[in-house]
């Protein structure tokens, strides 16, 4: 029998298998980042909050810290950064959230640290039962939430990549990433609960967005190796 | 002074000094170094010979180590699945092997194609063979890891080994293996959200079944998406996914189908023996579901041991009795060719007619009566239940077969058409 056109064809399939198995080392190299958040953002101070251990684990065991920055009076916002690499890792708040009793009742993209920034997605939910907490108003528990991935050199992106066929252009994009230009990603929410005295959750807002510019600015340094 | 015995004798100076033995062990290690080294080294040479060999000799080697290879991260991606023996998906890594006995089952056409083509090799390009498909599956199997979407990366797996064969072989070989190609198209896991809203369904839909059923059977319960709250005690049994039976379901199906195409059914039997073991394990599930929950109140452990069973158990029950009504089937089938039973099946159809009406008039008696019996007994609740536990089965068994044969008798009309495609009078034969 005719050798060569196996030989040939083998090293065809070798060469596609040893790529695809290069392709997952490039996507575990690209969950190796985990950047250093500051403790203290102006007036407010961190406590270490670490991410449910359930929650890491149906993440795929990625690496993840999560801190609560408490403000002089006691407004507390939280922050999780997910180190991201292969797509497990890539849960969509608007999926965890609505699944952990949340419904989303509104989104909006807007550039996070002036018009030359990434953008990052602010979305608001409310609980689906109403809270015994919440005595004023219509009684329901409500939250907000910025939610982008940022890369190294400080790119961000808000689309979601859970989907598997839904987000494939997203995920294509993130692969080609990892893979070819060896980008490193994290996943970062900050997200604080509305006061019932803050009805029209303004206060809420610019907490969470002061937190989020401080995260960004500091990942942006961390990236950059500052 | 130094004694006697201390000092080393002249004829075994090296043997005494303890530095000396430390050097003859180095010799020694040194040696049994030497010795695993080239031994190592002779066991690579033989093993590489070995290899060498069996590539030179056994080409489909260079294919298939490779191709093993490339299946090993989404082999890794799909585990989750494959390794739940309660999984929908659990049948899938066998699809390879069920696969390869169909193959295996048409080696002489193979064998006397191959022949065929060496005798007259084919003259147009896709009776060739090219390298087209192969390299489209190369591509996607790529594109499969930097979407890291499993589904995707099976697809592209496919492609290769159908390429392969279509580059090696010809147009003609992919032609006459169509049968296992599409089978092998089950292992392509479906999308996880799909799976999962499926499941969901079958879970929930199964959960209200048994709780009607129960509900018969005079163990009253309300469900509340797959919860089950039992009256009056309150407790609360919550089923598990396993509980949809599509772990049993699929799997049945899959296993039906390929025995009917291993064993090369006609269409209609490879069509109508799976869905007969879809419904067959269908029911059977929620035999297990609606037992689940009787016993919930009686004995947990019992519903325990029923909601953690192992599917394979039930799938291979299914088979069992799949088997055993395709024997009936096919007696009946060939019962019906001959003239007497032509003659029968025509007239059965007024006879379950009759049946049915007989049935449904005996049934509702019994059905009254049993239901006095299943009422007066509750003083005792213990004998209560079991009586009912007997009795309503029963009553609807005498309602169903009623059901079933009035059924019959009205698609009388149905039946003798049918019959007359079937066997057609000599004299159209002679036509």
């Amino acid at each position: 029998m005719n050798v060569t056109p196996f030989i040939k064809l083998g090293t065809l399939i070798t060469v596609t298998a040893v790529l695809g198995t290069f392709a997952s080392f490039r996507f575990k190299n690209a969950g190796a980042w985990l950047p250093t958040i500051p403790a203290q953002i102006g007036a407010w101070e961190a406590i270490d909050y670490p991410p449910n251990r359930e929650v890491i684990r149906q993440l795929g065991n990625p690496l993840a810290m999560g801190r609560t920055y408490i403000s002089p009076f006691g407004e507390p916002v939280w922050v999780s950064v997910i180190a991201a690499g292969a797509f497990e890792n890539y849960h969509d708040p608007t999926v965890c959230v609505t699944g952990g009793g949340f419904v989303l009742t509104s989104k909006k993209v807007f550039p996070i640290d002036g018009s030359n920034s990434g953008p990052v997605r602010a979305m608001v939910f409310r609980s689906q039962q109403k809270s015994e907490r919440i005595t004023t108003g219509d009684g329901y528990l409500r939250m907000i939430m910025y939610y982008w991935q940022q890369n190294r050199d400080g790119n961000t992106d808000t689309e979601a990549r859970m989907g598997n066929y839904r987000d494939v252009a997203a995920r294509l994009r993130t692969g080609f990433g990892a893979v070819a230009l060896g980008k490193q990603t994290c996943l970062v929410r900050v997200y604080a609960p509305v006061d019932q005295d803050d009805k029209k959750a303004e206060q809420t807002q610019r907490n969470v967005a002061e937190i989020s510019q401080a995260i960004y600015r500091a990942m942006k340094k961390d990236g950059a190796g500052l | 002074m130094i004694p006697a015995t201390d000092t080393p004798t002249p004829t075994s100076p090296i043997a005494e000094t303890p530095s000396s033995t430390a050097r003859a062990k180095d010799v020694s290690g040194a040696k049994r170094q030497l010795n695993l080294a080239s031994l190592a080294r002779q066991t690579g040479a033989f093993l590489w010979l070995v290899l060498l060999y069996l590539w030179l000799n056994l080409p489909y080697l260079w294919l298939i180590l490779p191709y093993l290879l490339a299946w090993a991260v989404p082999f890794v991606w799909c585990l989750p699945q494959w390794a739940d023996s309660n999984h929908p998906q659990v049948i899938q890594p066998w699809i390879p092997v069920l696969a390869f006995i169909l193959i295996a089952s048409r080696r002489k056409h193979l064998h006397a194609l191959l022949r065929a083509v060496e005798k007259i090799p084919p003259k147009t390009w896709l009776e060739r063979g090219n390298s087209a498909l192969l390299i489209l599956g190369c591509l996607l199997y790529l594109f499969a890891h930097l979407v890291q979407i499993k589904g995707i990366a099976v697809i592209a797996l496919l492609l290769i080994a159908v390429g392969a064969v279509h580059a090696l072989f010809g147009g003609r070989m992919i032609k006459s293996l169509w049968i296992p190609i599409v089978f092998s198209l089950l292992i392509i896991p479906p999308p996880d959200s799909a799976v999962d809203w499926v499941l969901l369904k079958f879970r929930t839909i199964s959960v209200k079944v048994a709780g009607v059923i129960l509900n018969a059977l005079h163990t009253g319960n309300k469900t509340t998406g797959w919860t089950m709250t039992f009256s009056p005690s309150g407790d609360v049994l919550e089923y598990p996914i396993p509980a949809g039976g599509l772990g049993v379901i699929v799997p049945s199906i899959i296993l039906t189908l390929w025995w009917t195409l291993l064993w090369r059914q006609k269409a209609i039997t490879c069509l109508v023996l799976p869905v007969l073991s879809g419904v067959i394990a269908l029911i059977l599930n929620i035999l297990r579901v609606t037992a689940a929950g009787f016993f919930a109140v009686r004995s947990p452990k019992i519903t325990e041991i029923l909601l953690q069973l192992n599917s394979w158990i039930l799938v291979a029950i299914t088979l069992v009795l799949v088997f055993l009504a395709s024997k009936a089937l096919s007696a009946l089938v060939a019962w019906s060719k001959k003239k007497r039973g032509a003659k029968a099946l025509r007239n059965s159809g007024a006879l379950f007619s009759r049946a049915g009406k007989a049935f449904n008039a005996i049934t509702i008696p019994f059905d009254y009566l049993f239901q006095g019996i299943g009422y007066l007994s509750k003083q005792t609740r213990r004998a209560g239940s079991v009586i009912n536990l007997i009795v309503v089965p029963f009553d609807y068994l005498f309602r169903g077969i009623g059901y079933l044969f009035t059924l019959f008798g009205r698609s009388e009309q149905l039946i003798e058409k049918g019959l007359k495609r079937l066997f057609p009078k000599k004299r159209n034969r002679r036509r």
